[in-house]
């Protein structure tokens, strides 16, 4: 087992809406170690976007991340803070989320970089793709020559007016150099586009989904960081390029020793990319573990239900076993104090009225789960019964 | 036609902005002064002469006085006009009641400019939504007609059309005079007939072309497929998912069309074409001679075309807002 | 063996761009996206076929030109035995009845000023039903008593009626959309992706609900997916698509366990499996993406991806080599080399280092060495083709022609289980369906 690089320990975060208050991410914990893929996994509405977004501090307004702590490795950041920030220090680790905003943007690039399911909209459609790469490129360059560079890390990079005016009047313009440009190409290249000199050239339209989804993984990577946060990248994506696009995945990790957090609902795609997977219901992490201990040893009725869903490639016929039920709704004043699960349940029981807390499970040490049947096994007799449960329509026996 | 959440984001944005509200107490005052423009007006706005007796004199807004030279006995003497009572804003230069004028052509405006924008959306909503559902030939030919009258300037187009048909009023009775309750008033009020057409042949083709992009984008929704796929005819495809669905933007292009029918109504009577003198345009150029002299005469009705047509944008504005099937106000932010 | 209920032949669906009126006056000739090119297919009563394919492969489009929501360009489909392209109103009215669609969008499918008791009663209303006279009762109250029957049936409460769409969760509304398909009690539904908007779970509840219903209507399904563990899990035959065409068709057992054609095993083996083990599996990615419909590859389409392009008989070389030497090939003949930007990037003036380094940069892209003589070979057609003589370096390459861009490979004519590929056996003739199409493939994509 390798040493964490991420641990984040009771994160919350709400929104704040007319409607009322939504509890996107409800106090989850969990650690990623250096050079792993940690999967996230889990269904609409249930939070797991929410989470990478508040990673990367990209959680807007109404949006608000009300407690915890995201704990960074990186003993450099931590030496050159130690001394403004002695709160948020601890050995080697950074909490990100006790620094000022500056410091934390400085860390979008170089520290944790974010793709998105939708590469279309990442790219300003009028600059080439070559120079908005290399603009990524010299932006992350300049953060590190620069000789302040602690200086520019904690307080972000100051920019005069002119040189706005300019950026603005020529945008990209400003940061391509030829270097850069070079190392674009470069980028272009390890995420397998054919003819990357001529393709830098090119604008984000010329470009197919595979090929942008690729473009926008070499822009993460142009700061070099230490995590990269992948938001359902082969969502909208073919199969066969899919395939491409975990391929290369894959290869940064292998190569690069990379740290990839992957964001997805296809659980296909967790079996095949990640070594620990955390499955997310109604803003909880509610079962967390090596891939074997969530494919073969979950505890969790959510888990095995989100498994018996899926239909198999190489297992015919049978039928599937859904959940049944809907995904809930948020909103703080429509959440019950109990597993927020147990109305879809087919295993609830009554004390899954209050709130489990998170119980050891049978598989590895790594293996935790927030059901009580992870404590002690089902019995009948104690069957919640069904006037407990809301009429949840569209149910399917 | 109008949703559960049509109206509760009406009622959202009106209650969180004080814009519409703005607006709507404008068009309120307007609106009445049209209803009730008999029961409003001190005067019959068609009356002339009403002159300072002694030198036949316009008489100012009520507070106010003003010097003039009057010619007494072949010499010149200043002499100061003093405001009359019973002529709140005073009167204009042929001695008619400017406060009752000002009542009275808040009627013309309105009435022409809903009218007019009714009838283009008659002309405009059919045949926009029949070249985006059916395309093609049809569409190609509608539209090459509508892009060319857009290559006008409509005061230019509208010029033509008027020396085409001339200046047509149309005398409306009116009820309340007609019932009994207002004594004395004009029993007819005129509506430029001429100016209300040409301002419909003026605007249709907006509405033709947003008619066309939402039958052409919802003609490939998949809920008008679905209705296809059970035989549901051309026909009631058009009235039963079209049309109730591509209302939304036509009601907000309405609203704002309704203020370009206004000025362009006040423009056209301002330079005479209008076939009516009871417009607020007119009064504008009857006193602009006088500017420097006798302000009021086209301060009002400037200040009347003004309100009119602010308040009927800040409605648009308030409906385009709420009415945005993209936004719905209770998730916004979430 | 009764008749099949549905039987495609020869089906083709182009749009046409560059068709508007001021393309005509300009006189540029409008060009033909080949969406649907040429399927032939049958679907036997109470059976589901699968339609399966990447985006841009066509499978909706023959979904929806099947039940002639779109007009054909060519071709028959024959339901029941008449021709739907040339049935008369009442006819057509009587199909419509009997054939009905469930759409992906579970967002789009439904009018969102309509209650869904209002859409839901809609093919009702347009097909006057109950047919013939009930004195007992009108046929509004039929109809509302009909509307909560099937909103029943589909797992929806009947005292939702009253309420709108955005009322309810992309699971319902896809009941919602079922529930009107099956209003008039058809024979064959298309499900065009019915479950791809739907989280897993979900999608889980309305396969089985398709499930169920196909049983107890004895409903006839035409299944569009591009999600092969949904087309595996409940269709008996498979039909797999690749720009516009058919290139595999077989019992849905056989061909995922003994797929034939290349595309359909790379297509298998690009999905993830649900597997702990699933990290240790070798796929070999199919490279490249699909050439664009408005331009199709000659012969057979899938060449330009295909991992076992045949080469000429008389030509030794390595599959890997073989499929560089195509995609210079293809290149040249797109006068696709970007001669002055790679003379930039390398920073060389002189031609005939050039044309070397070139052949380095191409070959390092491709990661793929070439053996001699056929380093050579394409290394003359590259400084043929940096002295601007294009068509001599076409020439120059011209052994290396291969029978898949030469000759469209068929269907095989076998009971079952078919592919259209060279590798396997041809029925005779296919020689002759040679199609000249003037290939250029999207340019760089391999």
């Amino acid at each position: 087992m390798t040493e964490d690089i991420l641990k984040i320990s009771d994160l919350s975060t709400r929104f704040f809406t007319s409607e009322g208050q939504v509890n996107a991410v409800e106090r989850i914990s969990l650690n990623v170690g250096e050079g792993e893929v940690f999967g996230i996994v889990g269904e609409s509405g249930s939070g797991k976007s929410v989470t990478a977004l508040s990673i990367v501090d990209l959680v807007e307004s109404p949006g608000q991340i009300t407690s915890g702590s995201i704990e960074y490795r990186n003993a450099e950041l931590a030496d050159a803070l130690e001394a403004d920030y002695p709160d948020a220090v601890d050995g080697e680790f950074v909490d990100v989320l006790s620094v000022p905003e500056s410091v934390r943007r400085s860390l979008r690039g170089p520290s944790f970089s974010m793709i998105f399911q939708d590469p279309e909209s990442s790219f300003n459609p009028s600059v080439t793709v070559g120079e908005q790469i290399a603009e990524a490129v010299e932006v992350q360059r300049r953060a590190r020559a620069d000789p302040r560079s602690t200086r520019a890390r904690t307080q972000g990079v100051e920019y005069s007016l002119s040189g706005y005016l300019t950026s603005a009047l020529l945008p990209s313009k400003r940061f391509v150099t030829t270097e850069s440009k070079e190392r674009a190409i470069e980028l272009l290249e390890m995420v397998g586009i054919p003819d990357p000199v001529k393709r830098a050239e090119e604008y984000p339209h010329q470009y197919s989904g595979g090929m942008l989804q690729r473009a926008m993984i070499a822009q993460a990577l142009a700061g070099e960081p230490d995590v990269l946060i992948a938001d359902e990248p082969t969502t909208a994506l073919d199969v066969t390029i899919q395939a491409q696009v975990l391929d290369i995945l894959s290869e940064l990790q292998r190569e690069v020793g990379m740290t990839i957090l992957l964001i997805t609902h296809d659980l296909g795609v967790v079996a095949r990319m990640c070594d620990r997977v955390g499955v997310m219901y109604a803003g909880e992490i509610v079962e967390q573990g090596t891939l074997a201990d969530i494919f073969e040893e979950n505890v969790h009725p959510y888990t095995a239900g989100l498994l018996g869903s899926v239909p198999v490639l190489d297992d015919v016929g049978g039928r599937l076993r859904p959940i049944e039920g809907n995904v809930p709704s948020l909103l703080d004043s429509e959440m019950g104090g109990g597993c927020y699960f147990a109305d879809r349940c087919p295993k609830a029981m009554e004390e899954c009225l209050r709130k489990p807390r998170t119980f050891d499970g049978p598989g590895s040490d790594d293996h935790v789960s927030m059901c009580y049947l992870a404590d002690h096994p089902y019995e009948e007799g104690e069957a919640l019964s069904d006037e407990h449960f809301e009429s949840t329509g569209g149910d399917d026996r | 036609m109008i949703s559960d959440r049509v109206r509760s984001n009406l009622r959202q944005s009106f209650s969180e902005s004080l814009l519409p509200k703005i607006g709507l107490g404008i068009l309120v005052v307007i609106v009445v002064m049209t209803l009730f423009a008999p029961l409003l007006a001190t005067h019959d706005p068609t009356d002339t002469g009403h002159f300072d007796p002694e030198t036949g004199s316009e008489y100012p807004p009520l507070g106010h006085s003003y010097e003039t030279e009057v010619a007494v006995d072949g010499e010149f003497t200043e002499v100061t006009i003093e405001s009359n009572s019973t002529h709140v804003l005073g009167t204009n230069t042929v001695g008619q009641d400017v406060y009752s004028r000002l009542i009275y052509g808040a009627r013309v405006s309105v009435i022409v400019g809903l009218s007019a924008t009714l009838l283009a959306l008659l002309i405009g909503v059919p045949i926009g939504l029949l070249a985006g559902y059916y395309g093609g030939r049809v569409d190609d030919g509608l539209m090459r007609v509508a892009d060319t009258m857009l290559a006008f300037p409509a005061l230019v187009l509208a010029l033509a059309l008027i020396g085409v048909f001339g200046e047509r009023p149309v005398g409306i009775p009116d009820p309340i005079v007609m019932a009994g309750f207002a004594e004395g008033m004009p029993a007819t009020i005129p509506i430029p007939g001429t100016v209300t057409i040409v301002g419909a042949l003026v605007i249709w083709v907006w509405f033709a072309r947003v008619a066309r992009g939402e039958a052409m984008s919802l003609r490939n929704a998949e809920y008008v497929k679905a209705a296809r796929s059970f035989g549901t005819s051309h026909a009631q495809i058009l009235l039963k998912h079209i049309l109730p669905n591509s209302m939304t933007p036509i009601i907000v292009l309405a609203t704002i069309q309704v203020a370009v029918i206004i000025l362009l109504e006040a423009s056209l009577a301002y330079l005479g074409f209008s076939g009516t003198t009871l417009s607020w345009g007119y009064e504008i150029e009857r006193g602009q001679d006088y500017l420097r002299r006798r302000p009021w005469v086209s301060i009002f009705p400037g200040i009347g075309i003004m309100l009119a047509v602010i308040s009927v944008n800040l409605l648009g504005d308030w409906f385009r807002d709420a009415l945005d099937p993209n936004v719905d106000q209770s998730e916004r932010g979430a | 063996m009764t008749d099949p209920l549905l039987e495609v032949r020869n089906l083709r669906k182009y749009f046409f761009e560059r068709d508007s009126f001021l393309d005509r006056l300009l006189g540029d000739d409008p060009v033909a996206v080949k969406a649907v090119d040429g399927l032939n297919f049958e679907i036997e009563r109470g059976e589901t076929l699968g339609l399966v394919g990447e985006s841009g492969c066509g499978k909706s489009t023959a979904g929806e030109t099947v039940l002639r929501l779109q007009e054909a360009t060519e071709g028959k489909v024959y339901f029941d035995g008449s021709n739907v392209y040339e049935m008369d109103t009442t006819e057509l009215q009587e199909f419509r009845r009997r054939a009905a669609i469930v759409f992906q969008d579970p967002f789009s499918s439904l009018d969102p000023r309509m209650t869904i008791g209002e859409t839901v009663r809609q093919p009702l209303d347009v097909h006057d039903w109950p047919p013939g006279d009930d004195h007992d009762r009108s046929k509004r109250e039929r109809r509302t008593e009909r509307v909560r029957d099937l909103l029943n049936r589909v797992g929806l409460s009947g005292d939702q009626f009253d309420r709108y769409p955005h009322e309810f969760s992309g699971g319902q509304r896809q009941r919602i959309g079922i529930a009107r398909a099956l209003a008039l009690n058809p024979d064959f539904v298309v499900l065009d992706e019915p479950t791809s908007a739907l989280d897993v779970s979900v999608q889980a509840q309305i396969l089985n609900l398709l499930d169920d219903l196909q049983s107890e209507f004895g409903l006839t399904y035409l299944l569009v997916s591009h999600d092969l563990s949904v087309i595996r899990h409940i269709c008996d035959r498979v039909a797999v698509m690749y720009l516009g065409e058919i290139v595999e068709v077989g019992p849905s057992r056989s061909l995922f366990s003994d797929p034939q054609h290349p595309y359909t095993k790379a297509l298998l083996e690009s999905v993830p499996r649900v597997d702990v083990g699933e990290r240790e599996r070798d796929v070999d990615t199919l490279s490249g993406e699909v050439p664009s419909p408005r331009n199709p590859p000659t012969g057979c389409r899938f060449r330009t991806r295909c991992p076992s392009v045949i080469p000429p008989e008389d030509v030794d070389i390595e599959q890997d080599e073989f499929r560089t030497v195509q995609t210079v090939r293809d290149r040249i003949r797109n006068r696709d080399v970007d001669l002055s930007g790679t003379k930039e990037f390398l920073e060389t003036d002189e031609t005939d280092d050039l044309a070397d380094r070139i052949v380095d940069t191409m070959l390092d892209l491709e990661e793929a060495a070439l053996s001699e003589p056929h380093r050579s070979r394409v290394r003359e057609a590259l400084s043929v083709a940096l002295e601007d003589e294009w068509e001599e370096a076409e020439k120059s390459l011209a052994a290396y022609e291969s029978v898949c861009e030469d000759v469209t490979p068929a269907l095989q004519e076998r009971q079952d289980h078919r592919a259209a590929c060279h590798l396997l056996d041809q029925p005779a003739g296919v020689e002759d369906t040679v199609t000249d199409s003037g290939f250029t493939p999207r340019q760089g994509d391999d």
